[in-house]
């Protein structure tokens, strides 16, 4: 199971808005999450993450190297989030009724 | 900060940096640089070579980084500076060799050494004399030396120290003192050091090598950090655990004094010597103390169990007597003891009066009862680094039952 602070889980729920660079993913994140990625760990996500073909390169003239999310990479974000989800809702269900 | 992070960039692999390097840079351009960066981009590049690299690779480098480690730890180690004295005892103090030793490494000399030379100033400031004692004990080697002319009764007396003029200067003292009471000739006088003792480096080097080594051994065994953090959080429970057992633990303190028969007729004293502790050891005796200082009032057997803690020993053939009791209380060890030593002077008087001897058998106090500071049990760093030790074990332990389980077949239903 994915943990909900994990790095490479982060980047895809980041991406999953637009494309973005380094730089644009560790504010999103930390916007979002209140999780501060350092560049060592975001590139280690990145280095994975595009390894899997879960996301993509973008053609950029800049330095800053952008990233879009692939298909696959949507198709398991989709699933992870729906682990999530599942266990979101038990977890509230079992509360309400304790 | 910023140069530094440019320069970690070359710890990552030539094929990664290859492809990220320039946005990785960008990134890094855009970031405000601390500490905690500098430390997230070394571990991602680490992370990054260990995969890519052997097993015999990882296994290489953790040995290196025991070297590493070791090799600053016995930079640590400070050296001290040994200076050394060989003497010749006389034929008359060769059978008294013993007791003059016991003599000049008394906590009566040795104390009064450390304040005339201003010895141990740091140990002073947070340790109790005692220990500061034990620790100067321990820096004063007396050994045989086999002599190049074949003589016998020849000794090295030294004693190490940080400083080499201290060194010598200590030396020099306790080896006059030796000389004063065994009547011998000094055949080599206390040297200046001029190189400090070195650490044992190459061992210390060699048990990093092996231990680093077989870190990385288990590191790609159970592959990856999964295991580590098991094996923290085990090894701190562990901590923990030891610790809790250590402070519930009821403390112990021992106190101790020494008694010596300073006379010549050594052969002839060890009778009496021996007649004396076996009168203070009687039953009606113990029984007396027992009852004087109200010991083990809820136990059965409480002059067994007085037996069980005193401890009357006579030592090198009858020319000292050691006098060690413990007890939970400091106070009643320091007391029981004074007791002790008080039957047996009080007894070698009576003793020498019943025999009507020429010869005077009156023992003599060495070390009075000490008051013990610190409690010789529970030994808590012990307990603690015990518990830190079964709870890494029981870590490695269970990484390897884990490995084995799923590398068992299954069976089909």
């Amino acid at each position: 199971m994915t943990r909900n602070n994990d790095p490479a889980l982060l980047v895809l729920a980041s991406l999953a808005e637009g494309d973005k660079h380094g730089y644009a993913m560790m504010e999103d994140i930390e916007r979002f999450s209140s999780i501060r990625l350092g560049p060592g760990t975001l590139y280690g996500a990145i280095t994975r993450l595009e390894q899997n073909g879960w996301i993509a390169p973008v053609p950029s003239e800049d330095r800053r190297q952008p990233y879009t999310l692939t298909a696959l990479g949507r198709k398991s974000l989709e699933n992870e989030l729906e682990t999530l989800d599942n266990v979101l809702k038990t977890a509230l269900k079992r509360l309400k009724h304790a | 900060m910023r140069r530094a992070l440019n320069a970690l960039i070359s710890l990552y692999p030539k094929t990664w940096r290859n492809r990220y390097k320039n946005e990785f840079c960008a990134l890094l351009d855009d970031v405000s640089p601390t500490w905690r960066t500098l430390f997230d981009v070394f571990g991602g590049a680490l992370k990054m070579q260990m995969k890519i690299w052997s097993p015999w690779k990882i296994v290489v480098a953790f040995a290196v980084a025991g070297v590493v480690l070791a090799i600053a730890f016995s930079l640590l180690i400070p050296n001290p500076y040994v200076s050394m004295a060989i003497v010749k005892i006389g034929d008359a103090g060769r059978g008294q060799l013993a007791g003059t030793l016991a003599r000049v490494v008394s906590r009566a000399n040795l104390t009064r050494l450390i304040n005339e030379e201003d010895l141990y100033k740091n140990e002073r400031a947070h340790m109790p004399i005692e220990d500061v004692i034990e620790q100067m004990k321990k820096d004063i080697m007396v050994t045989p030396v086999e002599s190049m002319t074949g003589e016998l009764g020849v000794i090295g007396i030294s004693f190490a120290s940080a400083d080499a003029a201290g060194a010598q200067r200590i030396t020099q003292r306790l080896t006059s003192q030796f000389l004063d009471v065994s009547a011998g000739t000094m055949l080599d006088p206390a040297s200046l050091p001029i190189h400090p003792r070195r650490p044992k480096r190459p061992v210390i080097i060699a048990a990093g090598l092996v231990a680093g080594g077989l870190a990385g051994a288990l590191f790609v065994f159970f592959n990856g950090l999964k295991v580590w953090k098991i094996a923290a959080g085990l090894g701190i429970a562990g901590a923990i655990a030891g610790a809790a057992v250590a402070f519930v633990l009821p403390e112990r303190f021992i106190s101790g004094a020494v008694i010596t028969y300073p006379g010549p007729d050594l052969a002839a004293a060890g009778d009496h010597v021996r007649q004396i502790v076996a009168t203070v050891n009687s039953d009606a005796n113990l029984r007396a103390i027992v009852q004087r200082f109200n010991l083990y009032p809820n136990e059965s057997g409480r002059e067994r169990r007085l037996v069980e803690h005193l401890h009357i020993e006579i030592v090198r053939n009858g020319s000292a007597i050691v006098i060690r009791f413990d007890d939970r209380n400091r106070y009643v060890a320091q007391k029981v003891v004074a007791d002790v030593v008080g039957r047996l002077l009080e007894e070698s008087i009576n003793d020498h009066v019943r025999s009507g001897s020429q010869v005077n058998f009156t023992l003599e106090l060495l070390d009075p009862p000490t008051l013990p500071q610190n409690a010789y049990f529970p030994k808590r760093p012990m307990v603690v680094g015990t518990g830190l030790f079964v709870g890494l074990v029981g870590a490695i332990m269970l990484g390897v039952w884990r490995h084995f389980k799923k590398s068992l077949p299954v069976v089909a239903a």
